[in-house]
């Protein structure tokens, strides 16, 4: 899993990186976790705004690079079509075109296109609703339970959090 | 009795690797025992204190409570930085206050102490997720604190490091590792008092009129739901499956709660009504990472003190049973 992570950081050298995306390719289980990594990796990222045309001058500035890699569900087959001469700078080379293309001006925002998986962090449920959840879930989490009245400050800080806005 | 000298230094390892084991074992019921004792302790010892929560570029502090007698258990929070918040609890009756002393919320839930604290059997299967082990004494807030360590055995959970009261096993300070040794959310006391000089705590002052409000009661009931989480991680057990409803609400809400012991995740699935548009994402407070998926209908929220990569795999897999 932490070679997964590293793999996609790019911190791999060129053979431990061809050797995790074997692994990853004859692992179901692996091929999901690369998956979600990239799909909390967007999530996480939500800050910057896509335009609606993102994900087809990506592809484009992609197109034009030796080596072509998206975080996609056919993320397996494609490992298959392209060549892979630097497997380490994957993560690299796709972070480095997403970078150059959000730092230009983009379109008005609209519905928002992503790369595959479709994952945005936008609307939070409404706080009452979060604070009753969190409520409710510490009643039965174990480390809540350790923590005693201490772990209430997350249910008042996120009431807190969200007045703020 | 002889034995073949050329068995001997097998022997001699053997010797070795079992000693070695020996002492792991019995460092990891020594840990398990403190762990007890710390959620005992929670539950038991009269404490109030200042501490400090921390996560990512957030510090607050708050002043803490907690006073148990024969009538009963009282605890308060109360938010000393920013916009005053206080929460206090006594027995099922929450009550939430803002900083105009005026009630945000007052509520009756089912009491926390209907469910033990750290579940044996959940207990037992900890340590095939976590590395338990016992730590130094250490020095916080003015008590000699025992530390412990549970390091986690794959990426799907956080680690712990935990520092209690050597003496009556209160947690002083507990901070929570990501696989990188980042710290995802900590918490320490900075001045705490134990024991026979706590005094029991009130709620509020109250603004005017605040306390006639009667408490909405909202309720929850183990009841199978109809739905299921087929691909949690590995170790995440179903501890509990319930129906809540709101005060004055027909409509249940889902509740099921999946834990390996020491974190938990909580799934919800409440119906989603046509006009509400909800996407799909992740956010996180501290520690608690929280995933919202709209299905249809249906909006599932899945909420714990676990990595993303944990709380979305177990929304993903959340689905109506039989299917």
């Amino acid at each position: 899993m932490e070679k997964i992570s590293q793999l996609m950081d790019g911190e791999l050298g060129e053979r431990e990186a061809r050797l995790q995306i074997r692994r990853l390719e004859s692992d179901p289980s692996l091929m999901q976790a690369w998956d979600t990594y990239h799909l909390i990796g967007d999530a996480l990222r939500d800050d910057i705004p896509l335009g609606t045309d993102f994900e087809r001058r990506l592809r484009q500035r992609l197109d034009g690079e030796p080596t072509v890699i998206a975080p996609n569900v056919h993320f397996a087959s494609r490992l298959v079509r392209y060549s892979l001469p630097l497997a380490a700078a994957v993560a690299g080379v796709a972070v480095v075109g997403w970078l150059a293309l959000s730092s230009q001006p983009q379109p008005a925002p609209g519905p928002v296109a992503r790369i595959a998986p479709t994952v945005v962090a936008t609307e939070t449920p409404a706080t009452g609703q979060m604070s009753d959840y969190l409520l409710a879930h510490q009643e039965f989490s174990p480390t809540a339970a350790m923590q005693g009245v201490a772990s209430y400050v997350r249910t008042v800080s996120n009431e807190d959090r969200d007045t703020a806005r | 009795m002889s034995l073949p000298v050329r068995l001997l230094p097998s022997l001699v390892l053997l010797q070795f690797w079992a000693t070695v084991a020996l002492a792991e074992t019995l460092q990891e019921t020594e840990a398990l025992a403190w762990l007890q004792k710390i959620a005992a302790a929670a539950r038991q010892l009269n404490y109030s204190g200042t501490f400090i929560y921390q996560h990512g570029d957030h510090v607050e502090s708050s002043r803490i409570t907690h006073f148990v007698d024969r009538s009963g258990e009282y605890e308060k929070l109360e938010t000393l930085d920013g916009p005053k918040r206080e929460i206090f609890r006594n027995e099922d009756e929450i009550i939430t206050l803002d900083g105009e002393h005026r009630v945000i919320k007052r509520e009756r839930r089912t009491r926390r102490n209907s469910f033990p604290a750290l579940l044996p059997d959940q207990l037992a299967h900890l340590t095939e997720h976590y590395q338990l082990r016992k730590g130094e004494l250490e020095r916080i807030a003015g008590y000699d604190a025992q530390a412990l360590l549970l390091e986690p055995r794959d990426g799907f959970r956080y680690g712990h490091k935990l520092w209690a009261d050597a003496s009556t096993g209160l947690l002083l300070k507990a901070r929570m590792l990501d696989e990188k040794g980042h710290v995802v959310e900590q918490s320490v006391f900075t001045q705490l008092v134990i024991g026979a000089a706590v005094g029991r705590p009130v709620p509020g002052p109250f603004a005017p009129d605040q306390r006639r409000d009667p408490p909405s009661a909202d309720s929850a009931a183990p009841a199978d739901t109809g739905w299921v989480v087929k691909d949690q991680p590995a170790g995440f057990r179903k501890i509990i499956e319930m129906k809540r409803f709101k005060a004055g609400s027909q409509t249940p809400v889902a509740h099921l709660v999946y834990s390996d012991g020491l974190a938990a995740v909580s799934v919800f699935i409440e119906p989603l009504p046509a006009t509400r548009k909800v996407q799909e994402g992740l956010t996180r407070q501290g520690a608690v990472n929280i995933y919202t998926r709209p299905l249809p209908d249906q909006l599932v929220t899945v909420l714990g003190e676990a990595p993303a990569v944990t709380v979305v795999q177990i929304a993903k897999s959340v689905s109506p049973g039989g299917q």
